[in-house]
């Protein structure tokens, strides 16, 4: 039975071998486990990348403080999360250039593909995916790509193809925490298994159909193979996986929250399990969306719909509703960095070696503005504690962030679609 | 500098390379760039040129659709004359000789070589559509699946669908889901629920304290639910339903105290219907009236859930809250819903048992659990050869589907289970590319080509067995039979589809739930108008349909589509009830044509406020058929004001005293001020609403201003006037609506090449008016429609 789990690599410690695998998974911290995981002991700690995107942005004169630099005065949303500044940049000044359209531009939040309606739009892969494919291979889920309440995504594929969310914090946790009994591991790699087959088959035909299309339709009867392809990919590991017993961690289930309104409770709870996602290993690589069509939100104060609130018009009423909302938002996203920073891995906090972002599409929702788009940074090995402010009627790319954290995960690259180096300001430490 | 003189390289070599002004497909004509060079080079030449655009750098690379697309708008600029800005200039008429020639050849060699529409596969309706018919089951799993992106505003366009494991993976996992669905249904006993809740059952009974539970309140032998604020009011235990699927739910109700001799609009909702979980699923609306009348709903429910019945228009006098929670309500003159009684019935949609097994199993009797076959098989190879020529929606050769048929045999070798085979076959097939993606072979489609197109054109869903039957006898390319064939498709009620989901993308109807207006501002707005606002638009398409009306209906029409709520929302004289009735309009409702129905009112405004900027590129887009680039980079959008001070001209008036926006602004504002008397909900105003400060509800603010002078001079000074003007041009409506059917009915985007096909399908349309049923048919039998 020893070797059956983890196919034992050596830097399983003396300490866990002498336990027994199933004793060892029950200790609190799992951090000591990662190598069986991931990669050797020698190699250093994994990064990791969450990204929180909000769908209606956060109104800018909450959030964006009036100095620059170190010790600026907190704006009202970051002085909700004031223990935290010293670990957080705020940016402003910064936006996907080319891209426009309000709403429709949420799938260039991530991905920085320019975006215009009168233009073919073509999207390109998503910063996370791009950390995932280079690198996510090495845990149970290359990336996880969630959603608050629907299975839209920020997160692309090479291809421009969306990546649908999940939505269920308990079904993720059953993913990734609940021991399948020795039947439901059967029965799943046998089901791995008629996949297989079934993907033999259908690849095997797709070969014979293309040759019956036209040149016009290679290119997509390609991203079909390369579909069949990773998914056979995937349920091989997924098979090698289902062998493997899932670590145990002490927090229970979540239970689901039925209220769809429940805008920030439900990203709490979705917050919760990326964490343990993290703190396991299970992957490194992680997307949360807010959408904002909720209605309202159940917070003391608020009686208005959420996407209506981010219409204000100026009224001041609705803004005092939105900034309620808003200001719970922040402060999650708050408690969340706090949580990484307590979380110790040899010698570090799992916030040093996570790069955690919060952004959007709409710098003003009101105005379905895409320009000065709000950008909140923590963790991931930067110099923090300081407002990096760009020009606000020419914005600098945001996607040089996105330089700057591909950099910091080892990737050797001065570019990523628009942004064509790191952000200026943004030091490693 | 450097640039000029690549180009003058450039110049020269294409002197060498063109000798002959005869356009070629790659190649852009030398004097073709010389007049670029006159007359625009001026202002578009480098990085900083006027509008982003660079000619000087602007290469012809036609194979790039972004870069044809460029191409053309600079060629519909000069041609139009907008470009440049002062006057004609020399040379113009053989430059759009030249340039549409050239634009010309270059898409049609591209189209010629590449296709029209590549590789088109289900999207998530289609998908749920096909399954449904070829499975015989009703399973809501649209839902399942993420929404399908858009290319000029549809979501079936080819282009616009990239395909990535993780949607394969979800899209196999409905297929399982579909499957498990079909085969339970065809081989298990199906439970059954039917129960009647007297009035005494759905109500909080006063004279049994500690029962109050926001249930109806029981009076006279009636469960009455009140109109009030009161949340959950009108829940019902008793209807919870023990497992999800679908209920057919027949309640007996009438009006209880209706207020001046009108009806009691009342909504029927499902959810679990407490705080903890506020989410309702919508099921449907009925005009309860002084008589008692029997309703009947059909709705998916979920596990758990329950029914909330009670009135929804919220024009009707509310009684407090208070007065609900005592009781007392009831007693002293408020309104409500009385219902006597409520059937809950558990049916399967879908098709019959029988039908199922039909479909599934062919002729083999299924009984104890067990497929019955002599020859095992031999039945396994022609029920999955069947199978596979429906999925596939053509037939496929005996070499192609052997591994197919392999893998299904070898299933029966090893569980000695016919039916285990059968679905291990049947996901295979599903499985396929063939399933998944449309097979459009060669230039001139082939008669299972069309019939595909067909009908997921005006289906949205596989073809049917005649269909299938024309395909297989090469009839379906015949001009009488295809015009027989979209006769019957259309009069078919599964074209509802086609009605349905051509209008949630063409006019974005999908988008109605996007923002809820403002409580505040629009006290009014309720589920009941916003649904009958969305019948009333699908109800005036397939009156349009069906009578063959002018696309000029669409601006303007002397008739209009009501019930009752939506006739006293727009001020409508007459007698209405909870149908939808054809009136004709006496002229001073201002509600002729769908541009002012209250659904697309709704979908171009945000909840709060109307912006004419928005709406006006909505129609611009949407119904007449001209092209708006989206604004340069770096002008601010403007911030809409609701307090009451501002004003939008005045915003707008500053943002175009740019010379880059009025450009645009001037295309732009007529038509989006036409629609200023609109307010967000639909309504009619004469002045906006402001909320104050203090002030509970919202209060008058400025008059409201919809006149404007349109970009040939001609003045307007409300929408009537703009409406006239527009419709001294019905050619553009009826351009613009063959586009969009074409584009919604082939799954590709208009190109250059498409232009003189669509001006013949006008020019044949035009003897009938450009009625929409011709446009229709002389789309469907167009070059467009009928290649690949």
């Amino acid at each position: 039975m020893k070797n059956v789990y983890y196919g034992l690599s050596k830097s399983i410690s003396r300490r866990h071998m002498l336990k027994g695998a199933g004793v060892a998974m029950a200790l609190p911290h799992l951090s000591a486990m990662t190598p069986a995981f991931g990669a050797s002991s020698n190699s250093p700690l994994p990064k990791r990348f969450a990204a929180f995107t909000l769908s209606l942005g956060l109104h800018g004169p909450n959030l964006v403080p009036q100095q620059t630099g170190k010790g600026y005065t907190p704006s009202p949303y970051l002085s909700r999360i004031k223990d935290q500044l010293d670990k957080v940049t705020v940016v402003s000044g910064t936006s996907h250039p080319g891209v426009s359209g309000g709403h429709q531009a949420e799938g260039s939040i991530l991905t920085a593909a320019p975006y215009s309606r009168s233009a073919v739009f073509k999207n390109s892969i998503s910063i996370d995916q791009e950390l995932a494919r280079k690198f996510g291979q090495e845990t149970r889920f290359p990336s996880l790509t969630l959603n608050i309440s629907d299975n839209n995504s920020p997160a692309y594929t090479e291809n421009g193809s969306m990546i649908p969310s999940e939505f269920s914090p308990s079904k993720i946790y059953k993913k990734l925490f609940i021991a399948d009994s020795p039947a439901e591991q059967a029965h799943q790699v046998k089901r791995l298994k008629q996949g297989q087959s079934v993907m033999d088959i259908v690849a095997d035909d797709a070969k014979r159909f293309q040759k019956e299309l036209g040149s016009g339709d290679r290119d997509k009867l390609d991203q079909y193979f390369t579909a069949i392809r990773n998914f056979e990919k995937r349920l091989e590991k997924s098979e090698e996986w289902a062998k493997r017993p899932k670590p145990k961690v002490d927090t229970a289930s979540p239970v689901d929250i039925e209220d769809s309104n429940a805008v920030v409770a439900r990203m709490e709870l979705m917050m919760d399990v990326i964490r343990l996602a993290f703190e396991t290993d299970s992957t490194r690589y992680v997307t949360l969306h807010l959408n904002g069509n909720a209605g309202a939100i159940p917070i003391n104060g608020v009686s208005q719909g959420y996407h209506s609130l981010s219409h204000h018009g100026r009224d001041e009423e609705k803004i005092d509703q939105l900034t309620l909302i808003e200001s719970a938002i922040v402060k999650a996203w708050g408690d969340f960095i706090l949580k990484l920073d307590s979380f110790q891995e040899e010698g570090s906090t799992l916030l040093d070696q996570t790069n955690v972002l919060m952004t959007s599409n709409l710098g003003n929702a009101s105005s379905h503005d895409n320009k000065n788009l709000p950008l909140l940074l923590a963790g991931g090995g930067f110099r923090h504690g300081q407002h990096l402010a760009f020009d606000r009627s020419n914005n600098t790319p945001l996607a040089n962030v996105f330089v700057s954290i591909l950099q910091r995960h080892g990737v050797e690259t001065d570019q990523f679609v628009t942004g064509s180096s790191t952000l200026a300001g943004l030091e490693t430490l | 500098m450097k640039k000029r003189h690549i180009f003058l390289i450039q110049l020269m070599l294409g002197c060498c390379l063109t000798a002959t002004n005869a356009a070629r497909a790659d190649v852009l004509p030398q004097s073709a760039r010389a007049f670029l060079v006159e007359h625009c080079y001026d202002c578009h030449s480098d990085e900083d040129a006027d509008g982003e655009l660079d000619l000087e750098s602007l290469i012809y690379a036609p194979n790039d659709r972004n870069d044809l697309k460029r191409w053309s708008l600079i060629f519909d600029r000069v041609k139009k004359g907008e470009m440049p800005p002062r006057g004609t200039p020399e040379g113009k008429d053989a430059f759009v000789e030249l340039m549409g020639d050239t634009l010309h050849t270059s898409s049609i060699a591209h189209q010629k070589q590449r296709g029209r529409v590549r590789s088109r596969r289900l999207n998530r309706r289609e998908f749920e559509n096909t399954l449904h018919d070829l499975l015989g089951i009703d399973l809501p799993i649209i839902d399942l699946l993420p929404e399908d992106a858009t290319q000029d505003g549809f979501d079936n366009v080819a282009e616009a669908q990239p395909l990535s494991y993780h949607l394969l993976e979800k899209y196999m996992d409905i297929v399982d889901l579909a499957l498990e669905e079909a085969f339970t249904r065809a081989t298990m006993p199906k439970p059954s629920y039917n129960e009647i809740f007297p009035a005494s059952e759905l109500s909080d009974n006063f004279n049994k304290p500690g029962r109050r539970n926001r249930q109806p309140l029981f009076k006279d032998g009636y469960a009455v639910a009140m109109a009030c604020d009161n949340n959950y009011h009108g829940r019902m235990y008793t209807t919870t339903v023990p497992e999800t699927g679908w209920y057919r739910f027949t309640i007996k109700a009438k009006a209880f105290n209706p207020q001046n001799g009108r009806g009691v609009w009342t909504q029927l909702q499902s959810g679990i219907c407490s705080a903890k979980a506020p989410r309702f699923f919508w099921i449907g609306e009925f005009l309860a009236e002084s008589e008692m009348k029997e309703f009947t709903f059909e709705a998916w429910v979920k596990e758990g859930h329950r029914l909330e019945l009670r009135p929804g228009d919220r024009t009707l006098k509310f009684s407090s809250v208070k007065s609900v929670t005592s009781g007392k309500a009831v007693e002293n003159g408020g309104t409500g819903t009385a219902v006597e009684s409520i059937k809950v019935e558990r049916i399967y949609k879908g098709l019959a048992k029988d039908e199922i097994r039909k479909h599934l199993f062919g002729d083999l009797d299924f009984k104890k659990g067990q497929l019955l076959s002599n020859h095992p098989e031999k039945d396994l190879s022609s029920l999955i050869q069947d199978f596979a020529l429906k999925a596939f929606r053509r037939p496929v050769s005996n070499e192609i589907l052997a591994a197919y048929l392999d893998h299904a045999q070898a299933t029966l070798r090893k569980s000695g289970s016919l039916l285990e085979a059968l679905s291990v076959g049947y996901r295979s097939i599903l499985s396929s590319p063939r399933f998944l993606f449309f097979k459009d072979s060669q230039e001139e489609l082939d008669g299972y080509s069309i019939a595909s197109r067909l009908s997921y054109f005006l289906w949205s869903s596989m073809p049917d067995d005649e269909l299938m039957l024309l395909a297989k006898s090469d009839k379906l390319k015949t001009p009488e039979v295809l015009s027989e064939q979209v006769n019957r498709m259309l009069n078919d009620p599964r074209s509802e589809h086609f009605i349905k989901s051509f209008t949630d993308n063409w006019l974005e109807l999908k988008h109605i739930d996007f923002t809820t207006p403002d409580r505040k501002l629009y006290p009014e707005f309720d589920n009941i108008l916003k649904h009958s606002m969305l019948k009333e638009t699908r109800a005036f398409l397939r009156a349009m349909i069906d009578s063959d009306l002018s696309v000029t209906n669409v601006m303007d029409s002397d008739f209009a589509i009501v019930n009752d709520r939506l006739a006293r929302h727009y001020g409508i004289e007459g007698s209405f009830s909870s149908e939808m009735k054809k009136v004709s309009l006496k002229g001073n409702e201002h509600r002729g044509g769908i541009i002012t129905h209250g659904s697309i009112l709704k979908v171009t405004a945000n909840g709060t406020t109307t912006s004419p900027v928005v709406r006006g590129v909505w129609l611009l887009e949407r119904i007449l058929g001209a092209h708006i680039p989206p604004p340069p980079d770096d002008v601010p959008a403007v911030e809409p004001d609701i307090r009451g001070a501002s004003n939008i001209r005045d915003q707008l008036d500053k943002h175009r005293s740019s010379k880059s926006c009025r450009a645009c602004h001037k295309k732009i504002d007529p038509p989006g001020f036409a629609l200023e008397n609109f307010d967000v909900i639909g309504g009619w105003r004469d002045n906006y609403r402001a909320l104050l400060k203090q002030k509970k509800w919202w209060s008058n603010g400025q008059p409201v201003d919809a006149s404007h002078v349109m970009e040939d001079g001609q003045a307007f000074s409300d929408i009537e006037g703009f409406k006239s003007i527009a419709l001294s041009n019905p050619e553009s409506i009826a351009k613009n609506l063959i586009e969009k059917l074409l584009i919604y009915g082939t799954g590709a985007s208009i190109e250059f090449a498409d232009r003189k096909e669509i001006e013949r399908i006008l020019q044949k349309s035009k003897k009938n008016n450009y009625g929409l049923r011709t446009l229709i048919h002389h789309s469907v039998q167009s070059s467009i429609f009928l290649s690949k």
